[in-house]
């Protein structure tokens, strides 16, 4: 508990702008990250309990969402040959989740491994599922960063899959700083 | 100094699964030891030692408790325990137990339980303003870094510290989902562990967390996001409030209390407490129990479905059992901690103060329960009496008087399960093998009591075929004794003499006044028969001589009289006998005529009609035909007739009919046997027959209730087809249709897991549908009604006078919804159903004015809770549909404005409209992942497709699903594998869902208005069924060309997409690969095509399907490998035929035949590389499942 709070104290953050399409880059101080923020779309600081929630713009009262939670695992490899095994575990525990929920699965998307542009290890998986006649897209995201492991989610309703591109790009734009 | 934290953090982790283990099994064990004390000891500390505690009037798996195996497996739950802790490393880690009700239980106070009352109705807005203010405040000290942030807030400077340990949980639910940082997740995950990559897929609870929070996230509106970022507190105060406004009377109705028949939470509620009335304490008991259980589940359901979902999340938890525990056990009003108990979702286990878990424990070794128990295993051991199972315990307790004891029993049963669920298996391991054993009795005594069984008329009788199958040793000690009841009636009471007892006897509801029936032809008042029900059964379970049990030569003999005048060869009919277990599975009033046909011709279809319209005319007391088509059976029997023994007859008709010499003959063995049913009548009184109806409020065994319902069929194959045949006419005047759909087949089956029970579930409320649509039809004259059943929907078609189907829908709406209260009614009164698993809306209905109407509005009442049993005309309901239907357009409209012009689109025959190919179609179902649909799309159509297209698809693909047309099958086919000794081959028409979906989609885009799409999505389903029984009928021709000319015979069945052919000798290598060719000619497109052969000489029946299957699973994988690889159009037109050489699942040789005659060489090298992979997959997935994986290529 103690090596979590020293943690979340470090956090701060500030955004400075970027050109282009991308209105800003989030930076996090210290030993943390930066990735990019679209126009129009929002930060927020700890709400529900998430460190950073990016969000995107309402439409139809929904909106779509990028979470990035700097987590406290360290020693934690990110390799290519678990992308399977990692998928496969994601989906019993998305299938556990969703029955507790009574969701109904649509897609399960299989765990894959990708490096991003800054040279981090990736490892990714994704779900669809139905909850109460809404439908959801998730996607989940592990980057290794130097100094600990970076826990990235997009979650939005279907009804928004086009901005599925859209929330993908801001999460490959994650770096790791330091 | 990081790594000794880090390592003490381990020790931590690692042993909270055993913390919550060990909480949850001492809570269970605990009342399990207190109620058993009630059980199985008499008030002076006696125990019942050899006997088997059982009441009648329940279920058996409710009340059987035996006491010698119960006592040793408790005994066994205790020493586990103890070994548990004693391999504690870590027993300061524990929490500290604070369970009032269990400190009551180890102080000998159970059954101490205040009453709640209801102290007026206070001021609602303060209430809730205390209740918000309890909730955060509870969970304040637990908040750690934020504490100060909550606790300076001015919201809070009036609140108290009042909030209770129960409430703590209620809190923390919130808290956990809304507030707290999700870091200290993936602290506790990360611990412990040597990580790698995969164990990264470990962290559930932070995926859970972070997707509970990402779907709050999601609908955050700007305002909303502006006060939290302004004033988290009051953001969390306003929606903590709106959270706890919503929980209201769905838990009130099922917990709250204010008036109880005796012990509070032990005995019925009589007067529940509002939730308006309840003070803010009560509020929060009766809160409490179930958000500690759903916690998470109710916040992401008040995100995504707002306050009513989430209140119908509470209330559909709240009928689980696990409440119904806390409510019926005397002393156990924790229904926080007992959620806690069997919620594997929650965190914690027991409560949190009182001493630490050791202390606890001893004082639970220290409790009288927990003595009585080591001191009497240790006496039974010393007398020889181990746990060995209840065989050699054979006495009765009859115990129906004793309701404070069978509740105990129900209740200790339930611990018993709830404590199986956990993964402790003791005590539920012994009470499934009681019930096994009892259920054996149970049977036989069911039937003498039904009168299924002869020469039963005095008490001597009734005793002697009671307890025939009792051994002798026991049998001796069984007595009568005739006694009057509390309704002054007499009636048999057989006991047990060694029990020296008169309450501890077997005994049945037998009243000597009213004699048991004859044996045969029961006379039936005032039946009126309204169902004809339709069994199959082998004729290899008859026994060679078994007697005509229910032949009625009189009824028989009309039935011969009414043959001769349908033109139909009385010399080709004989009666033949039924057996036993036909016998058995039919009530008193129920008879079977059989009657064999020696031509092998079945009726026609209006012979048959005819026949049973004159059988009933003719037979009004309730005559049943069965009609009889087996000629080798026949043969068999005219064998048999003519000296030679059975044995020899049979293999002689076996060897005649492999020969083919008998020709083609109806399916091998089977009886088609038509009973009429005279239990569907309005009042189905039965004079002179000791089964009789229950009286109304009495409890039904859950045995009898099997016996009833679980083998019924509402309607017979004919009356299927009439139905189908009205269907597909389409609105017509008068014509209306009622669709009734099992909505929670899954649920019943996942939860009861009892298939019959679930069955008889099903027929039960299909019959008493049934009831209300005769009474329908009677008020109505000229009304007529034809009905549909299959295994999860009844449907009917109701024909009256053109210009009032809109009153006559409506008074038929109003009908099914009394029908469905009805039903819910006796499930709840009866006792065959745990009222715990009830929920009001297992069965849906709608009405509509074609049958694909009713269809529809009725599956999307299945989805949509908010509709009730509704027609298709109701405006609101078509507005859903409507908006469903104008949803699913816009999006094909998206994806057609994307790939408009390309190879993934199709246009629909005279407009613009263009939907996705059924082969693209094929591609989103066949593959889960939209990064694989991507890439074989963009592959195969030269088209950019990306995951997200891929989404879109899939989203489409769903829409259009909502309005494909629902099936309708007049009788189940059953592929004969049994038959397959010398081997087969098994064809799938694979394909036939997307081109379904196609044409669905097609149909969708066809009309400008709703009910135009509906008709032209059936039109176009009909093209697809034309063109797949085309299909069908070509490669079944193509079958028996090759076949016959190799002169082998072969019954060839046909169910929906696939066909099973089973020769009557082994199948060369040669016959083979003409077969494939015989099949890629037939099909046109080959690759529609999946052929799997199984080998000659596989004695397992099982097998033989499992290998077929196998290669079926191996040919997808190969054209999955293929894909890519070569060009699609080279694919389309190879057929790959899997020869599966094995004898036994996952082994042997696996053969391949490639028929396409313009292959390149290359092209089949390539295919016989993947073929190989395509093994090597197999191989692996089988062996992952723990199944043999030795499958090789063979030549």
């Amino acid at each position: 508990m103690k090596l979590r709070l020293a943690l979340g104290a470090f956090f701060l953050f500030f955004a400075g702008l970027n050109p282009g399409a991308w209105a800003k880059s989030l930076t996090w101080k210290a030993d943390s990250f930066s990735i990019d923020v679209p126009n129009g779309w929002r930060e927020v600081k700890d709400l529900y309990g998430i460190p950073v929630t990016i969000l995107g713009p309402v439409e139809n009262k929904t909106r779509a969402v990028v979470q990035v939670i700097p987590t406290p695992l360290k020693d934690v490899e990110i390799k290519a040959e678990n992308a399977k095994a990692f998928g496969e575990k994601y989906a019993e525990g998305r299938r556990l989740w969703l029955k507790a929920q009574n969701g109904k699965l649509i897609e399960l998307l299989a765990g894959r491994f990708e490096t991003l542009k800054d040279g981090s290890k990736m490892l990714y998986a994704g779900v669809s599922y139905q909850m109460n006649q809404k439908a959801f897209i998730e996607r989940t995201f592990y980057v290794r960063c130097p100094k600990k492991i970076f826990h990235l989610k997009i979650v939005q309703n279907f009804e928004l899959v086009d901005q599925l591109d859209k929330s993908d790009a801001i999460v490959r734009s994650f770096q790791c700083k330091g | 100094m990081q790594r000794m934290i880090l390592a003490f953090c381990t020790l931590v982790f690692l042993t909270a699964p055993a913390l919550a283990d060990v909480q949850r099994r001492i809570t269970i064990f605990t009342q399990q030891t207190e109620l058993f004390r009630q059980i199985c000891f008499q008030a002076d500390g006696t125990f019942l030692q050899n006997q088997i505690i059982f009441d009648h009037g329940s279920s058996i798996s409710e009340t059987a408790i035996d006491c010698n195996a119960q006592a040793f497996a408790l005994e066994q739950d205790k020493l586990a325990i103890e070994a548990l802790l004693q391999d504690d490393e870590c027993p300061g880690c524990y929490d500290t137990i604070n369970d009032q009700g269990l400190i009551d239980l180890l102080n000998g106070q159970s059954g101490v339980v205040a009453e709640l009352t209801c102290p007026g109705i206070g001021d609602a807005a303060q209430c809730m303003g205390e209740l918000t203010c309890n909730l955060l405040t509870s969970v304040v000290p637990m908040a750690g870094a934020a504490r100060n942030a909550f606790k300076d807030h001015p919201v809070f400077a009036n609140c108290g510290s009042s909030g209770g340990n129960c409430f703590t949980n209620m809190g923390k639910a919130i808290w956990d989902n809304l507030w707290d940082t999700v870091v200290g997740i993936y602290d506790l995950a990360a611990l412990g562990v040597s990580w790698v990559g995969d164990q990264l897929g470990s962290l559930f609870a932070a995926e859970d967390a972070t997707s509970n929070r990402g779907i709050a996230a999601t609908e955050i509106s700007e305002s909303q996001l502006d006060q939290f970022i302004a004033d988290p507190v009051t953001y969390l105060y306003n929606l903590g409030g709106q959270l706890m406004g919503m929980l209201g009377s769905s838990i009130s109705s099922r917990y709250g209390c204010a008036e109880w028949t005796g012990t509070p939470h032990a005995s019925e509620c009589t007067r529940p407490m509002s939730w308006e009335c309840a003070s803010c304490d009560e509020k929060l008991n009766m809160a409490c129990g179930v958000t500690s259980y759903v916690g998470a589940t109710l916040v992401t359901s008040f995100f995504t479905g707002g306050a009513t979902a989430a209140a119908q999340i509470t209330s559909k938890l709240a009928a689980t059992s696990v409440i119904t525990v806390a409510r019926t056990i005397p002393g156990a009003a924790r229904i926080a901690e007992t959620m806690a108990v069997a919620g594997k979702l929650s965190r914690g286990g027991a409560g949190l103060l009182g001493g630490t878990i050791r202390q606890v424990w001893n004082a639970v070794m220290g409790s009288r329960s927990v003595q009585a128990i080591g001191s009497v295993v240790t006496q039974l051991r010393a007398a020889g009496s181990a746990a060995n199972g209840v065989a050699r315990k054979k006495i009765f307790l009859y115990a129906r008087t004793q309701t404070t004891i069978i509740e105990a029993a129900r209740g200790y049963n339930r611990l018993a399960r709830a404590a199986f669920n956990l993964g402790y298996r003791t005590t539920g391991d012994a009470a499934n093998a009681t019930q096994a054993h009892l259920y054996a009795q149970y049977t036989r005594f069911s039937n003498v009591r039904a009168g299924r069984v002869q020469n039963v008329t005095t008490p001597e009788d009734f005793l002697r075929e009671s307890v025939k199958q009792m051994p002798a040793a026991d049998r001796a000690h069984m007595r009568y004794a005739i006694t009057t009841d509390a309704a002054g009636e007499q009636r048999i009471l057989i006991y047990d003499s060694r029990a020296g007892r008169m309450d501890s006897d077997v005994s049945y509801d037998f009243n000597p006044s009213r004699p048991p029936p004859a044996p045969v032809a029961p006379v039936i008042a005032n039946a009126v028969p309204t169902q004809l029900e339709e069994i199959v059964v082998t004729a290899t379970r008859r026994p060679a001589n078994a007697p005509p049990l229910f032949l009625d030569a009189d009824a028989a003999a009309r039935t011969f009289d009414e043959l001769e005048t349908l033109g139909i060869d009385l010399a080709a009919l004989e009666t033949r006998p039924l057996t036993n277990e036909i016998a058995d599975a039919l009530t008193s009033n129920q008879r079977i005529y059989v009657l064999e046909d020696l031509t092998g011709q079945a009726f026609e279809r209006e012979q048959a009609l005819a026949l049973l319209t004159t059988i009933e005319r003719r037979s009004p007391q309730g005559a049943d035909l069965a009609l009889f088509t087996d000629r080798q059976a026949r043969l068999r029997a005219t064998l048999e007739a003519s000296g030679m023994p059975a044995d020899e007859a049979a293999a002689a008709a076996e060897r005649l009919f492999r020969s083919g010499a008998l020709g083609r003959t109806p399916p091998h063995d089977q009886i088609g046997a038509i009973i009429r049913s005279t239990r569907a009548a309005p009042s189905p009184t039965v004079a002179g027959s000791a089964d009789v109806a229950l009286p109304v409020g009495a409890p039904v065994a859950q045995t009898e209730f099997l016996e009833r319902w679980a083998a019924r069929n509402a309607t017979t194959r004919l009356q299927n087809e009439e139905y189908i045949r009205l269907a597909g006419l389409g609105r017509q005047p008068g014509l209306f249709y009622l669709d009734t759909q099992n909505s929670a087949l899954k649920y019943l089956n996942d939860n009861l897991r009892n298939k019959s029970l679930v069955d008889a579930i099903g027929n039960r409320y299909n019959n008493l549908v049934q009831e209300a649509l005769e009474n329908f039809r009677q008020a109505h004259p000229g009304v007529t009604v034809d009905a549909y059943s299959d295994y999860k929907s009844f449907r009917a078609a109701i024909r009256g006078p053109p210009g009032q189907e809109s009153a006559l829908m409506d008074e038929l709406t109003a009908i099914i919804d009394r029908t469905n209260a009805s039903f819910v009614d006796e499930i709840k009164r009866s006792q065959y159903v745990d009222p715990a698993f009830l929920q009001d809306n297992w069965f849906k209905a709608g009405v509509g004015r074609s049958a694909d109407e009713a269809n529809l509005v009725t599956r999307f009442s299945r989805r949509d809770s908010e509709i009730g049993t509704t027609t298709f005309d109701n405006p609101g309901t078509q507005a859903r549909i409507n908006n469903a239907w104008q949803v699913a357009q816009t999006t094909r409209a998206q994806i057609a404005n994307r790939f408009r012009d390309t190879p993934l689109m199709r246009t629909v025959d005279g407009t613009n409209s263009a939907v996705p190919t059924a082969e693209v179609l094929e591609v989103v179902r066949k593959n889960s992942d939209d990064v694989d649909v991507a890439r074989i799309l963009s592959a195969r159509h030269g088209v950019q497709v990306t995951p997200a297209d891929a989404v879109k698809l899939r989203l489409y693909f769903t829409q259009v699903d909502q309005f494909s047309p629902g099936l309708l099958i007049a009788q189940r086919v059953e592929h004969r594998f049994d038959m397959a000794e010398q081997g087969g081959f098994s064809i799938d028409f694979a394909g036939v869902g997307s081109l379904n979906a196609e044409a669905t989609a097609i149909g969708l885009t066809e009309g400008n208005t709703l009910l135009d799409a509906i008709t032209a999505v059936r039109r176009r389903e009909e093209g697809v069924t034309d063109i797949l029984d085309g299909l069908k009928a070509r490669t079944e021709t193509a079958m028996r060309d090759v076949l016959t000319r190799h002169d082998i015979t072969a019954q060839i069945t046909v169910s929906g997409d696939d066909m099973l052919v089973v020769p009557n000798r082994a199948l060369t290598p040669t016959i083979r690969r003409e077969l494939a060719e015989a099949q890629a000619r037939a099909a046109g497109d080959p690759a529609g095509i999946r052929t799997s052969f199984f080998r000659e000489g596989i004695v397992d029946q099982p097998t033989r399907s499992i290998l077929a299957t196998t290669g079926e699973t191996i040919e997808k994988r190969l054209r999955k490998r293929l894909e890519g690889l070569l060009p699609p159009a080279t694919l389309r037109q190879t057929l790959f035929a899997v020869d599966m050489r094995g004898l036994t699942p996952g082994t042997g040789a696996v053969g391949l035949e490639i028929v396409n005659p313009n292959l390149s060489p290359a092209a089949r090298e390539i295919m016989n590389r993947e073929f190989n992979s395509a093994i090597a997959d197999i191989n692996s997935e089988l062996r992952m499942a723990n199944q043999a994986g030795e499958l090789t290529h063979g030549p």
